[in-house]
């Protein structure tokens, strides 16, 4: 039984993101996160206000990263990664938009989600980066240049009118379990008794690598099995039981699912958008 | 005695669910959703490609060589029949990426040869071209990315023990993954001939 303790240490390890040289991802409490302190105090207050009022509006939601550099990655690389983990824009509806900003590297990057790529596309993205904010940050005009910026962004979506999201739905794979095992029990007849005591050694193996409310659904189903084929078990009470402990599963189960949902609003970002610099 | 034993085996079958074949499932929806936004982002690609050569074709009409590869390339891609189907026949997989390696080869040599023409970049045309396609380029780079991420977690259910017993149980294979291949090509810049050709 030992066997499964360097198994789960090598999917720890696997599981782990080998991100020790990346850069680190600051963490979200405002609209706009500015690291390298970059704009003034002022210019952050109000900044910040402009975009706590754009999100009340509903169409749009934009966030703002400032910071040093984003090396050793790209900055496609780097604000993917942000957009992924503030998730910014409604869950669904994936309204967000990220405007990323390093200020050594003097790179920008427009990360579009989902939901807004047919109000602003790339080209879009790369005008808004070329035309508008590229002369104000040649000129060190930070706050014009994310001002005009959002400006635009929001123009650009008052014109279009409702939101559609047309991602794809790319699910993420949980830790499925019980109800479906459940069907996978059933259809196993009662004639399948050595093939099915094969089975469930095996699977106790299998037991201890999986997460823990599958115990609370190996508790249903030997009442409701028991129930089924030995009678003398007291039909009314195995179901009773049966029926509470999966219940309690289920609750466990999404219960465990909603705790592990996203950090803000869950809007989701496809890659789309555009990258630009004013180094040159 | 044989009461004892159906006891035991509905006491010891719930643990089925531990086996990882609900999770295999799962992953593997996962993957086939990732691989259909793969396939979406390289058809959005493929289908940029006539305007881009139309508004070069204006500019750099000399480049016959070089638009043609793209075109070709394009024609290349479009003959391999793109479905979830492809991630069962390894060689196919193979087949389908060195395609859209041809394609990504041939267009980098294009935009090399562009800065050869200043009122192409201006272009408001090209220049919006050319922000699609970078677009298109990051968004195909996130969906491989995702892609290869959704397969590791497969591979490795299905591999690792115990859970490979419930694989080979129901013929469950791992999946293909990307890989860079000819890496020395990649690794040598491709050199433009300026000299001749005007």
């Amino acid at each position: 039984m030992l066997c499964w303790i360097p198994l789960a240490v090598l999917l720890f390890v696997v599981g782990q993101a080998k991100s020790d040289d990346l850069q680190s991802i600051p963490e979200f409490n405002s609209y706009l996160v500015d690291t390298s302190v970059w704009l003034s105090s002022q210019e952050n207050l109000a900044l910040r206000q402009k975009l706590e009022e754009v999100k009340s509006a509903g169409k749009v939601h934009i966030a703002v990263l400032i910071i040093d550099s984003t090396k050793p990655e790209a900055i496609e690389q780097y604000s993917i990664r942000v957009a992924e983990k503030w998730k910014v824009g409604k869950k669904g509806v994936d309204n967000g938009i990220l405007i990323l900003i390093a200020k050594q590297d003097k790179r920008i990057r427009i990360d579009v989600g989902y939901g807004l790529e047919g109000v602003i596309p790339d080209a879009i993205a790369n005008r808004i980066i070329t035309d508008d904010m590229k002369p104000l940050l040649k000129g060190g005009k930070t706050y014009d240049a994310l001002n005009i910026a959002v400006d635009r962004i929001v123009w650009y979506v008052q014109k279009e009118g409702s939101v559609q999201s047309e991602k794809v739905e790319a699910p993420v794979a949980k830790k499925d379990g019980g109800l479906t095992g459940i069907d996978a029990i059933d259809s196993l007849s009662g004639g399948a008794l050595v093939f099915a005591l094969i089975l469930a050694f095996i699977s106790m193996i299998c037991f201890f690598i999986e997460t823990g409310w599958a115990i609370l659904v190996g508790v249903v189903v030997p009442f409701l099995g028991g129930a089924i084929f030995i009678p003398a078990l007291g039909f009314a009470t195995a179901v009773t039981i049966a029926i509470g402990a999966l219940v309690l599963a289920i609750i466990l189960r999404f219960g465990l699912s909603i705790g592990s949902s996203a950090i803000l609003d869950g809007g989701d970002f496809g890659g789309g958008g555009s990258s630009g610099g004013w180094g040159d | 005695m044989k009461k004892i034993i159906v006891l035991l085996s509905f006491l010891l079958m719930p643990f089925l669910t531990g086996c990882g074949y609900n999770t295999m499932q799962s992953n593997d929806e996962g993957v086939n959703a990732a691989w259909s936004e793969v396939l979406n982002q390289y058809q959005r690609r493929a289908d940029l490609i006539p305007n881009l050569v139309n508004v070069v074709k204006g500019y750099a009409a000399h480049e016959k060589d070089t638009l043609m590869a793209v075109t070709e390339a394009r024609a290349s891609v479009g003959s391999i029949k793109a479905t979830p189907e492809l991630l069962n026949d390894p060689q196919a997989f193979a087949k389908f990426q060195a395609a859209q390696s041809g394609m990504t080869s041939a267009l980098s040599r294009l935009m090399v040869v562009v800065e050869k023409y200043p009122d192409l970049k201006a272009n408001q045309n090209f220049r919006d071209l050319q922000a699609q396609l970078e677009g298109t380029e990051n968004r195909i780079a996130v969906a491989r990315n995702r892609y290869i991420k959704a397969v590791q977690e497969y591979n490795v259910t299905v591999r690792s023990f115990p859970s490979n017993l419930t694989a080979m149980l129901f013929g469950m294979k791992t999946k293909p993954n990307f890989t860079v291949e000819n890496e020395k090509a990649i690794s040598t810049a491709p050199t433009v001939d300026f000299g001749g050709k005007k």
